[in-house]
């Protein structure tokens, strides 16, 4: 008897779920190793984890952010379901509340369904336009979108902090602008403090999964992300394709950051994320680049973050928990990715 | 397990396969077959496709491993495990398809993996060694050059050199001729008639090229489905029955093609020049028109420009010069979707990375050449039943053998890809169909019912532009013969004029044609 | 100040020579940051612990080169997509080091030590690594085949060339110099430690490869180009009176030129690239 690998050529969708799922129990699994270094029982550990995380008042704070990652999260998908790589995610979220913040500010003393529209808009174009420009200079030069969304990404943060101490200064002396107009202010459900963006994000969510099935050029994403030369030969332009779903993807990126300023903190400042949109490249790929998967994924990994936020506080664990928690995740994540390609055997010996 | 392969002398028994039998499921890829090769000759192994030659030959160069026989090398009973255990019993082989580096040089590509070279390399040194062997045979080659800067031909001296610099006697070349022109090939059989006088023992292994192997054996054996039929000297070697037995029987496969009414020139393709990727120049000049309702052959040696002149008429690639007219519209500036629009079909070589998607449904595949028509679309909404009812028709019409619809295209086989995408081809309207290597690769079956369908194509007034490595194919599918070499038309030739030995000739460049410039 | 361009040029180049020695062999690091990053925490640490810098800076290569290993069996082995598993590690990189680097923020003594005209023997020795890598690369078997097994593994396979012992060194020496150029950073350029020391450096190294057309000494020069607009960005604020944010946008703002210039056809960068780069090699059985 012997467990060996073998190549696979096909994967069904239930598969690609259950090595999901696995990887993300193993991922807890390992991370229980952090707790015991620090003297923590990983029982109780997990169990402040999960209540922080998914009961009130928690889950309202989850719900929240869970807005802002399944953006993110789509951002990241929508580009590469065309094949190319969009890990400037975290760039658009900045771009969008630049022009969130931005425009209230223009429009100040305008009533809320006039101000609130704008906002989403301009969050949602100057996200876009920051993403055209990887995604045009990857379709019509083909090159490497990973770096220039990156830099791109450096960029916009320092064009933050210029605007946070210069023009946008709030309070002299500290690196955060003047809050956003209240009537930029997305108004919240009850006293859950969820703004109603959410619902933005989810009917983004299926919007998105219908017009990647349904559409013509949801298709042409498809065909070039699966077999770039037979999507040339079928008469279709890359360049073309690149900036559409970049645009599309800087948008949601964009609308991200609207909701970060119009819903939750209200101030730009140079650490508004604190990566949320390089997590979205892993929620994105666990969620197989599936919209709606991508909104379970989105809420229940989101849960674990904040879950794992408390656990600093709480129980006096080190600083960068959440970051370390991201990384182990991630590092399983990619553990089990060979499941794609592989599958285990069992040999029952013999001849 | 070093054999001294030196003071060997002439005629001696160099390598002996006996009984050698190799079992794949579901086939016997060599049953028992003995060959035997002597110092000094050019053993020619001839069959067709399927005999059993790929194997015998992987065998030799230990890429396979025989369930039964046993090779002998000068009488002793070796093991052949690997590609360096045959390089060390100075086995060497040239394969069908380069195993070169185009951005490397000649030397580069000549010296790498060898262990001879050491751990530095010694360029000035290696170097003569290299031009004295090349010298000693007259093989010329320029060391600086690239790869990708080379002829065919060329090129596979490369790959020769490399295996004489490892020290081979013992050459195996599959398919030696296949990229060859004419010219090229004497060359390359003065070459290894040269080496044979050097104590090489070389066996090539042909598929068809008759003439060519009773120019060039000294012996032949011939394989036909995995057994030997026979090893024949070469004096008592014949043309006809060289092809008896390798076939069995007398067989010439000639199409049936009706005659039918040309209509009105519906493509022109007037003075086009073309640069490869690489840019050089890789259509040179090219001037030609296809009527409806027939079949315009490119009779050419892989290489020569025909992929990039394919490209340029499709519009996958720009023109560096020249004009395409179809249907009385200059569409040279036209991308390939307004050409597909217009009615200009393109069924491309490759029909696994280029004509389909693998991981796509066939429904996904023939929306392929529909996701621009109106007809199967509403803003900008796919009308997805329209499109799968238009995707059975075509499966039951065209013959795709599959289980549903909804099936990868990935699980089709060759035969059945081929017909999905000329269904998909066929279904819109064509006007002019662009079939670059339509039969190629494909079982006898599917290369049938191809061949079928283009006729019928014809019979419907479509025009069809037919490029084929398959000298007998185009002879016997097209009104009209271009062959090609190095991007240029040598003429254009009606089949009735036309026949084997003058196209062979005008492929491999050694013969100009009667054109001029204005040409029809 | 020349000192710091001379510093942050070296941190540049050593993390772009061991990408190029991976690149060449086919394999795409996308960690490069967190290895980097890594690196420098690790430094910082093991000389806290020892006392001795040179510990520290082994254990920050040995630390790359771990990571690096990982990258190798999922990339290589295991036919993972290289740039998932350059991100999984990279995000890894960042969450090791947040987490544990906690503890450790703040400036550092222990340095290395300069010997002559301010600099450390680890600034001469990334130098004197440019004419060695080009030497392996270029006048030795050994980088024939690396190179061989970049361009056509399947070519190389049938040479009889061992493409995994191939692309598993370069992988390592890769992840062994990304750790070393982290090292740098904090033992000799800047003995700070914060979440964010590496700033995006590792990245700018990934562009200065593909800017570099994969050969060593336009490495150098890209190097030494972006360790001076670097340090410009950062000082240019005492000349000019343009705000220190934005001039600090200067280096990535010349890294996407960077790339554009050289993806046009009169540099050609995606003809030049290793032909193999990126793709999963499956061996034909």
């Amino acid at each position: 008897m012997r467990l060996t690998l073998e190549r696979r050529h096909i994967i069904t969708q239930r598969e690609l779920v259950m090595i999901a799922i696995i990887s993300t129990v193993c991922s807890l699994l390992a991370f229980s190793i952090v707790f015991l270094e620090a003297g923590i029982n990983p029982i109780y550990a997990y169990i402040i984890f999960f209540d922080h995380g998914f009961t009130t008042p928690g889950l309202y704070n989850t719900i929240q952010r869970t807005t802002i990652l399944l953006f993110d999260t789509l951002a990241f998908i929508i580009p590469l379901t065309a094949g190319i790589w969009n890990l400037g995610v975290e760039g658009q979220f900045y771009m969008g509340a630049i022009g969130a913040i931005g425009t209230s500010y223009l429009f100040a003393n305008m009533p809320s369904y006039i101000i609130i529209p704008i906002m989403i808009i301009a969050s949602a174009v100057l996200g876009g336009i920051y993403a055209l420009i990887p995604g045009y200079l990857k379709g019509k030069m083909f090159i490497n979108e990973t770096l220039t969304t990156l830099f791109l990404n450096y960029i916009v943060i320092f064009i933050v902090m210029y605007l946070c101490r210069g023009p946008w200064m709030g309070v002299h002396g500290l690196p955060i602008s003047k809050p956003v107009v209240p009537a930029g202010r997305v108004p919240q459900i009850g006293d859950t403090g969820i703004p109603y963006t959410i619902f933005l994000a989810i009917g983004a969510a299926i919007a998105i999964y219908i017009f990647l099935k349904k559409t013509v050029l949801g298709y042409k994403i498809k065909l070039f992300g699966h077999n770039p030369s037979a999507a040339r030969y079928a008469g279709m332009n890359f360049a073309r394709i690149a900036s559409m779903t970049m645009f599309l993807a800087g948008m949601v990126g964009g609308l991200a950051g609207f909701h970060q300023i119009s819903g939750v903190i209200g101030t730009l400042r140079h650490d508004l994320s604190p990566g949320w949109g390089y997590y979205a490249i892993v929620f994105g790929l666990i969620a197989n680049l599936n919209p709606i998967s991508a909104i379970i994924v989105s809420f229940v990994l989101t849960g674990f973050l904040v879950g794992t936020e408390s656990l600093y506080p709480r129980l006096g664990m080190r600083f960068g928990v959440v970051d370390l928690f991201i990384g182990v995740f991630c590092i399983v994540f990619i553990c089990f990715q060979f499941l794609r390609n592989y599958r285990f055997k069992l040999d029952r010996g013999g001849r | 397990m070093q054999i001294a392969i030196d003071k060997i002398n002439p005629g001696e028994l160099i390598l002996e396969a006996r009984g050698i039998t190799k079992k794949f499921p579901g086939i016997v890829a060599n049953n028992n077959v003995n060959f035997n090769l002597r110092a000094g000759e050019i053993h020619v192994i001839v069959g067709e496709n399927g005999a059993g030659k790929t194997t015998l030959m992987n065998i030799l160069y230990g890429l396979y491993k025989p369930d039964e026989g046993d090779i002998y090398i000068r009488g002793k009973k070796v093991d052949i495990k690997s590609p360096k255990d045959a390089l060390r019993l100075s086995i060497g082989m040239v394969h069908q398809h380069n195993k070169l580096i185009p951005s490397h040089t000649v030397f580069e590509n000549i010296i790498v993996g060898c262990s001879k070279v050491g751990k530095i390399i010694h360029r000035k040194e290696l170097e003569e060694e290299l031009k004295e062997l090349c010298d000693k045979y007259q093989f010329t080659l320029d060391f600086e050059a690239k790869i990708w800067q080379l002829s065919a031909g060329e090129k596979q001296l490369v790959e020769i050199v490399r295996i004489l610099f490892r020290g081979a006697k013992i050459l195996i070349l599959d398919e030696p001729t296949s990229v060859l022109t004419p010219e090229e090939m004497e060359v390359l059989m003065t070459s290894l008639k040269e080496m044979t006088k050097n104590e090489f023992a070389i066996i090539p292994f042909i598929t068809h090229k008759i003439p060519v192997v009773l120019r060039m054996a000294d012996r032949i054996t011939v394989l036909r489905k995995g057994e030997v039929v026979g090893t024949l000297n070469i004096e008592d070697a014949t043309g006809d029955k060289l092809a008896e037995m390798m076939i069995g029987r007398k067989v010439l496969f000639r199409v049936q093609k009706p005659n039918i009414e040309k209509g009105k020139e519906i493509l022109q393709v007037k003075g086009l020049s073309a640069l490869n990727d690489r840019n050089v120049p890789a259509v040179r000049n090219v001037s030609f028109s296809i009527r409806e309702g027939e079949i315009f052959g490119i009779a050419g040696v892989a290489g020569n420009g025909q992929n990039e002149l394919v490209e340029t008429i499709v519009g996958l690639r720009k023109p560096t010069a020249g004009n395409i007219i179809f249907r009385g519209e200059d569409i040279t500036n036209l991308s390939i979707l307004d050409r597909r629009k217009r009615g200009m079909e393109y069924i491309p070589a490759d029909r696994v990375e280029i004509g389909s998607v693998g991981e796509f449904s066939l429904v996904e595949n023939i929306a392929m050449n529909l996701y621009f028509d109106d007809n199967y679309k509403h803003r900008g909404i796919f009308d997805l039943d329209k499109i799968r009812k238009k995707t059975v028709k075509l499966i039951s019409d065209f013959n795709v053998v599959t289980q549903n619809e909804d099936f990868k295209a990935k699980t089709l086989s060759g035969g059945n890809l081929q017909k999905l995408i000329l269904a998909r081809s066929l279904s819109h309207d064509a006007k002019i169909l662009v079939a670059e290597l339509p039969t190629h690769g494909l079982d006898v079956g599917a290369i049938e019912f191809v061949r079928n369908q283009l006729i019928q194509a014809v019979k419907e007034k479509i025009g069809i532009l037919f490029i084929s490595q398959d000298l007998d194919e185009v002879l016997s599918m097209s009104d009209k013969i271009a062959p090609i070499y190095e991007g240029e038309f040598v003429d254009i030739i009606p089949a009735e004029k036309a026949d084997r030995q003058m196209i062979g000739s005008m492929i491999s460049g050694k013969q100009g044609g009667n054109r001029d410039e204005t040409n029809t | 100040m020349i000192l710091q361009i001379l510093d942050v040029s070296a941190i540049l180049l050593i993390a772009g020579l061991g990408e190029l020695i991976s690149e060449r062999s086919g394999i795409l690091n996308i960690g490069v940051e967190g290895m980097m990053i890594m690196g420098s925490l690790s430094s910082i640490v093991f000389t806290k612990i020892t006392g001795n810098p040179w510990i520290g800076l082994l254990m920050a290569m040995i630390g790359g080169g771990v990571l690096s290993i990982l990258h190798g069996i999922l990339s290589i082995s295991l036919n993972v997509e290289q740039t998932v598993s350059g991100m999984g590690i990279w995000l890894f990189g960042i969450g090791l080091t947040a987490y544990v680097g906690s503890a450790f923020t703040g400036t550092h003594s222990h340095v290395i030590p300069a010997v002559v005209w301010g600099l450390t023997p680890l600034f001469f020795i990334a130098l004197a690594l440019v004419p060695l890598a080009w030497f392996i690369l270029f006048k030795t078997s050994f980088g024939l085949n690396i190179r061989t097994v970049g361009e056509d593994p399947a070519v190389a396979e049938v040479l009889g060339i061992n493409i995994k012992k191939i692309r598993y060194i370069c992988v390592f020496i890769g992840g062994m110099m990304a750790g070393l150029s982290g090292a740098y950073l904090s033992l000799v350029y800047a003995p700070i430690w914060s979440r964010r020391v590496t700033a995006g450096r590792g990245w700018l190294s990934l562009s200065l490869v593909t800017f570099s057309l994969w050969r060593p000494f336009i490495l150098l020069l890209g190097s030494f180009m972006f360790g001076f607009l670097w340090i410009f960005s950062i000082k240019l604020q005492f000349l000019v009176a343009l705000p220190t944010s934005l001039l600090r946008t200067i280096p990535f703002f010349s890294a996407i030129i960077t790339l554009i210039i050289i993806s046009s056809e009169r540099f050609g960068a995606r003809l030049r690239e290793p032909a193999a780069l990126g793709k999963s090699y499956i061996p034909e059985k």
